[in-house]
């Protein structure tokens, strides 16, 4: 009996270390597979401030630290933007749109589109690209009444700018997140993901997930 | 082209229990209508896939990235793309409605060398998203059909 109570005991040490040992993941983050996947853009769970508060403060650390680091970023706005908006608030920040995050405010149609040369020009090969499939839909999927209703609005000019993915000094990601117009700048930064990886040698993934300012699916 | 239609077949919980899905040398579209049972199970840590794999070859082979547009109406959409699949996917499963239909579509690149036609199947996969815990965990996936790009299937 002894020796059991021993060997229960020396077991459970010997979790509680392998626990503590093992790097934790935050709240965003999980492993799929092979893989470490980590949300950016918006809390997976749990509360918008918090989650807001916690990666301004870690952007603003990093800024500290190493303001020159150029990393990529998704800057969540507070409200819905015409394209013209986006590239007028990209230029005056100076930084890089990489992608641009539409929406069609109240419905729960959203989706993005890579910028090569300007916000406007993205959101015009977007739509264009969406009403084509649209189209194509409507003879080969004609059940999805709901595509046929989002393809309309979006053809009556109703996709809206909601969020841009960019890339740029750490310390101009640090001032953009105070700018007018700016819920959050999500840095492609999570510490404790990123040493999970490279300590197992698993690949990184950042899913991008913006919050919608009308609070859109 | 070929249209495909599953056979009749008792669905995981996860998979939407109607759909159709078309595919072509650049773009992968997916609808999908889940029942109650599913929305109802369906908690803040889980996440859906439709995933597009090569029955034969890579999926790689076939195409060689995303394209530049996507877009849809699933809860927290995402897409993805790696040498072994396209994938349309939603971080918040747990927000549909039953009974309703959601979709979602991304244009692709296709591989210089992708053939005029191609088989894929379709997998539905549950990812568990237990976010802070330090090591994987299980998650789940089915076969929902086998078509032929450029081509759709509908169950």
């Amino acid at each position: 009996m002894r020796r059991f109570l021993l060997a229960a005991c020396v077991l459970g040490l010997a979790i509680v270390v392998w626990m503590v040992w093992q790097p934790s993941l935050s709240a965003n983050s999980r492993v799929e597979g092979e893989k470490v996947v980590v949300y950016v853009g918006g809390p997976v769970t749990g509360s918008v401030i918090d989650y807001v508060t916690g990666r301004t403060s870690v952007l603003k650390e990093l800024a500290a630290r190493e303001p020159d680091r150029v990393l990529d970023a998704i800057i969540v706005l507070d409200r819905f933007v015409s394209p013209r908006d986006a590239d007028a608030m990209t230029a005056q920040w100076a930084v890089q749109p990489r992608e641009v995050y539409l929406a069609l405010p109240g419905e729960d149609y959203s989706g993005g589109t890579l910028v090569e040369s300007s916000v406007q020009n993205a959101c015009q090969a977007h739509l264009r690209d969406f009403l084509a499939m649209a189209e194509e839909m409507a003879l080969r999927d004609p059940e999805n009444e709901e595509l046929q209703r989002h393809a309309e609005l979006a053809r009556k000019g109703g996709l809206k700018v909601y969020a841009v993915q960019v890339r740029g000094p750490v310390a101009q990601l640090a001032l953009i997140a105070e700018a007018d117009g700016v819920l959050l700048v999500d840095s492609f930064y999570d510490a404790k993901a990123q040493n999970y990886a490279a300590r197992r040698g698993l690949a990184l993934t950042w899913r991008v997930v913006p919050l919608r300012p009308d609070g859109g699916p | 082209m070929t249209f495909v239609s599953a056979p009749a077949y008792a669905w995981d919980w996860y998979t939407p229990h109607d759909g159709y899905t078309f595919a072509d040398e650049d773009y992968y579209y997916l609808r999908g209508v889940w029942s109650s049972t599913s929305v109802d199970k369906y908690s803040w840590w889980d996440a859906w896939e439709g995933e597009l794999r090569g029955t034969s070859q890579a999926i790689s082979a076939y195409y060689s990235g995303l394209g530049s547009s996507w877009g849809g109406s699933f809860p927290g959409r995402y897409r993805e793309y790696d040498s072994n699949d396209v994938m349309l996917g939603m971080a918040s499963p747990h927000l549909m409605s039953a009974n309703t239909t959601y979709y979602a579509y991304t244009y692709t690149t296709p591989s210089s060398g992708q053939p005029g036609s191609f088989s894929v199947l379709l997998e539905s996969e549950l990812c568990y998203d237990y976010g802070g815990l330090p090591d994987p965990v299980p998650r789940d996936w089915e076969t929902i059909t086998t078509f032929t790009i450029p081509g759709s299937a509908s169950w």
